[in-house]
């Protein structure tokens, strides 16, 4: 057996670990689990919606303890300041008792953090933040501080309460690898909720994977090739969100403002990849890139005052767009 | 990227490569079955269509109608399946779809010619992925081979189609007069056959081919009808080929007859020739038996010299010139005696080839040539030989002219010219000459037996008297040209019609176009009858794309006038169609003979007699 097959087939015996592990906390949600597995595999940040109570920020708190990484929560409110989440320099005295300015890192400095109702701090704290995110380093007092690989951000939002609150906004959001929404549970899911939760015996994690490992994995999803057809199908599908596009179905050149920035291309075909790694494939499937389009593309895809107005779901454009890339470049030969 | 450019030597054939080019194969087959299947159904269907558009007379009839729809239906349908090209990618991409291979056959295929993916560390695991998925595919599954159900449309269509054309042919459904008619054909079969038969057994007997030949055509011809192959229109047209066929030999053997007459002066020719020949051969002998009379008598006795009173000196002399001159003497016997000798043998040759020609014999022409050819390159060496075999072949150059073998002929005279100056020329120059004295022979014989007399005398009358029985006993008139079927026979119409009756062709005169009945341009349509044989007469047409060369006389009856009086048209056929076998010499002096005898009879203005006589004067000229 190659090192190639080993690898790729401990990866998915891992990534099954630990969807497992989390499986025994997390009820449900499968489609979240596994989307914010992707994102820490990737080193992209997730943003999860749903309403409150939904497990959200217990599923952050599984998943960090799962790979044994350092774990820190953000609880964002209107009066959060950019120097409480990156952290500040404060005036110390030393023991030898001189004074001293000394760096107090905020809990951004962590593995992964859960950037709680993201949207209810103000544009200047969220910005702080999402600098943060992209760059992985942060700047206070004119250094530069590196944060610590593998940075994961998994920021919540609740859709329901728009009071007072301040949505992100377009270039902010094209930061995040996916967007992920949390659904209620369902009679089953419940069920099982209420067992685990109102019973004498609390379910725990063990972790199963370190940061390391996840470093080489990513590595490791890097190389997947994907195949020039395949290729062509996730930029037809980036592209044909642009309703300026003469390409683009009815419905974009209808509901959409503006389309998936070539950030969209790059985390659609980055997340393929690893999904292929945990089919336990060797190249990317369209099948990748359809199953990864509405979390990579919902949060890219702003729709104008016609598609606000018509209540038109993101995802229903992009199933649409889905449809309409597979014919125009299916194969036909009369048989 | 094509699937053989995939297969080339640095891959070796692989579970994948063979499973695409299966695939490959399939799609193909699939495509054919489709696709040609489509074509058909179209084609066969518009072939129904132009069928019964046929049957309305809305459109000529002809089996390129029926056929060709089909056949460029199959054609287009087939390329349209075949022609595409497909790539392996593309094969590899539709196989994984239907398949569910989750593009591993595409990504191994599009990879494998990307280097830097190639290189990957992942290619390998993934081509053995590929490879190891591709081992499973049921190709049969994938792309079943289904027959469509345009190919059964077709098959209805086609069915539809042999139906319509066969079934009326078919001895159920024929009418009354059909069975009559088929039945007539029958009998005319049978009686061709039997009459076939014979002429063919004599044939053989007295080896007469050009009888044999025809015969045998015909015998097939009657088998055919004998057995219902041919309905009476198609037997007419069978019989009318034949027979013109027939005429077209019999025509030749007219021209052989002058032939063999300029054959017969040729040979007298040659024969006055080789009257000078022989005087010159006696007088040869006459010299030469001189020489030997001078020889006995001037060596005898030389004592005579002595009795002369001469001197002894002068006696030895005389003895030494005299001995010299015997031994000159000697010499020109002996010369004398071989060019006597070659001119025999040339007499011997022009002979042979006099009677050659007299008895139209090319093979002993061939012979005779052939002696020649080896007399004169034999007499190459001696000037004198070779000027008299020049002139010798001079002759015989003009006989052959005059013979008709203008080539033969030619070349001959041209050796000829160059064995008479045979002693100018160089050693190349000889030997070109002797190489072509060497191929005489074979030309001659080549020209004879294309040009000349191929039939014998008796193979002729043979062949006469087989078409004149089968003109005789024929119930549809066919037979020689001016017996019927051609112009100058029997009335209009009469043989072409069966039965020896004259056809009317309108039985409603007020509702039919005269006109229409000839009208057989490209564009016009042919026009309606009401009579059984008009329509027969229109079908004759018909079959012709173009005007016919050898439409027979007829008549078409037109309208009645208020007066009662019918008008009518009378046409004349091709005369060119038929040719008689008259030769046309003969008829120009016939003819002329009449006239002359007109002209004597002062029914002609006196002015305008020297212009008739010119007049004739110049069609015997053109005659020659």
């Amino acid at each position: 057996m190659s090192d190639i097959t080993q690898q790729v087939e401990q990866f998915q015996r891992a990534f099954d670990e630990i969807r497992t592990e989390i499986g025994r906390v997390i009820v449900g949600n499968k489609e979240i689990v596994e989307g914010a597995l992707v994102c820490l595999f990737m080193g992209g940040h997730a943003l999860l919606e749903g309403v409150p109570g939904l497990g959200k920020t217990l599923l952050v708190r599984t998943l960090a303890e799962t790979v044994r990484l350092k774990f820190n929560r953000i609880q964002f409110t209107p009066d959060l300041m950019p120097a409480d989440i990156t952290g500040t320099t404060i005036l110390s005295e030393t023991p030898d008792g001189k004074r001293e300015f000394r760096f107090q890192p905020g809990p951004v400095f962590a593995n992964v953090l859960l950037a709680d109702e993201i949207n209810r701090a103000t544009p200047k704290t969220q910005s702080a933040l999402l600098e943060a995110m992209q760059e992985r380093s942060v700047t206070v007092g004119g250094v530069v501080h590196k944060l610590e690989e593998p940075f994961l951000v998994l920021a919540t939002q609740n859709p329901i309460e728009m009071e007072g609150t301040y949505p992100l906004p377009e270039a902010q959001l094209d930061r995040f690898l996916f967007k992920l929404l949390v659904y209620p549970p369902n009679f089953e899911e419940l069920s099982a909720i209420v067992d685990r939760t109102t019973g004498e015996k609390t379910e725990t994690v063990r972790p199963v994977l370190d940061g390391p490992t996840i470093l080489q994995w990513r590595q490791l999803a890097r190389a997947v090739p994907i195949a020039p057809n395949v290729q062509e199908f996730a930029l037809r599908l980036i592209l044909g969100t642009h309703p300026s596009n003469d390409e683009a179905p009815s419905m974009v050149k209808q509901f959409v403002r503006f389309g998936s920035s070539p950030r969209g291309a790059q985390a659609l075909i980055l997340a393929s990849k690893i999904r292929a790694l945990t089919k336990g494939r060797y190249n990317v499937a369209i099948e990748d890139i359809v199953e990864i389009a509405k979390p990579a593309l919902r949060h890219r895809i702003l729709l104008n005052f016609e598609g606000q107005a018509e209540g038109i779901a993101p995802d229903s454009i992009i199933d649409e767009l889905i449809a309409h890339t597979q014919e125009a470049l299916k194969i036909s030969v009369g048989v | 990227m094509s699937l053989q450019a995939n297969l080339s030597p640095s891959y070796a054939p692989s579970a994948l490569h063979v499973l695409l080019r299966k695939a490959t194969w399939r799609i193909r087959a699939a495509r054919l079955l489709r696709f040609g299947s489509t074509g058909l159904c179209i084609g066969s269907w518009l072939a129904l269509l132009f069928l019964g558009a046929g049957k309305l007379r809305l459109l000529p009839p002809s089996p390129w109608m029926e056929l060709g729809p089909i056949l460029l239906g199959l054609l287009i349908g087939t390329a349209f399946a075949l022609l595409p090209r497909l790539s392996a990618l593309t094969v590899a991409r539709l196989t994984e779809q239907r398949a569910d291979l989750k593009e591993r056959l595409s990504s191994a295929i599009a990879l494998e010619t990307t280097e830097s993916a190639s290189s990957s560390p992942f290619y390998p695991a993934l081509r053995a992925d590929a490879e190891r998925h591709a081992a499973d595919v049921n190709l049969k599954a994938i792309y079943p081979l289904r027959i469509p159900r345009t190919f059964w449309l077709s098959l209805l269509a086609l069915a539809l189609l042999a139906g319509v054309t066969l079934l009326p042919s078919l001895p159920l459904f024929w009418s009354k007069e059909k069975k009559a008619e088929m039945s007539e054909v029958k009998k005319e079969g049978i009686r061709i056959v039997r009459l076939a038969q014979q002429a063919e057994k004599e044939a053989t007997k007295k080896h007469l081919p050009m009888t044999k030949q025809a015969a045998e055509e015909l015998k097939k011809l009657g088998i055919k009808m004998r057995e219902g192959k041919l309905d009476k229109v198609h037997a007419m047209v069978a019989m009318h080929k034949l027979t013109q066929k027939l005429a077209e030999q019999q025509r030749q053997q007219a021209a052989q007859k002058k032939n063999a007459a300029q054959a017969q002066q040729a040979a007298q020719q040659l024969k006055q020739s080789l009257q000078k020949l022989d005087q010159q051969l006696q007088q040869r002998r006459q010299a030469l038996q001189q020489m030997a009379a001078n020889q006995q008598v001037k060596p005898t006795n030389p004592n005579n010299a002595l009795r002369n009173g001469q001197p002894n000196h002068q006696q030895k002399g005389v003895q030494k010139n005299s001995s010299a001159a015997l031994k000159k003497n000697a010499e020109q016997m002996q010369q004398l005696k071989k060019e006597l000798a070659s001119l025999q043998k040339m007499q011997k040759a022009l002979l042979a080839m006099q009677q050659a020609l007299q008895a139209q014999n090319s093979e002993a022409m061939q012979q005779a040539m052939q002696q020649l050819s080896q007399l004169a390159q034999q007499s190459m060496g001696n000037p004198q030989l070779a000027q008299q075999m020049g002139q010798q072949l001079q002759s015989l150059a003009q006989a052959l002219q005059q013979a008709g073998l203008n080539r033969t002929a030619q070349q001959l005279a041209q050796i000829a010219k160059m064995l008479q100056n045979s002693q100018n020329l160089n050693s190349d120059q000889l030997a070109f000459l002797k190489k072509l004295l060497g191929q005489i022979p074979g030309m001659c014989f080549g020209e004879c037996t294309g040009a000349w007399w191929q039939i014998s005398p008796l193979d002729q009358e043979a062949l006469l008297s087989l078409l004149a029985a089968c003109r005789n006993g024929s119930r549809f008139g066919i037979g020689l040209p001016g017996f019927g079927l051609f112009p100058g026979g029997s009335p209009s119409g009469a043989a072409l019609f069966g039965s020896h009756k004259h056809f009317s062709a309108m039985k409603d005169p007020g509702k039919t176009k005269a006109h229409l009945l000839i009208a057989n341009s490209k564009g016009s349509k042919v026009g309606q009858g009401k009579a059984g044989s008009l329509q027969e007469f229109i079908h004759y047409l018909a079959m012709h794309p173009h005007t016919p060369s050898h439409a027979p006389n007829g008549m078409i009856l037109g309208t009645r006038t208020q007066k009662g009086n019918e008008l009518s048209i009378q046409f004349l056929g091709d005369p060119d169609g038929a040719s008689a076998a008259t030769p046309y010499y003969q008829a120009v002096i016939t003819s002329q003979r009449q006239a002359e005898s007109v002209l004597n009879q002062e029914h002609v203005p006196v002015t305008l007699r020297q212009q008739v006589r010119a007049y004739f004067d110049t069609l015997h000229g053109e005659g020659k």
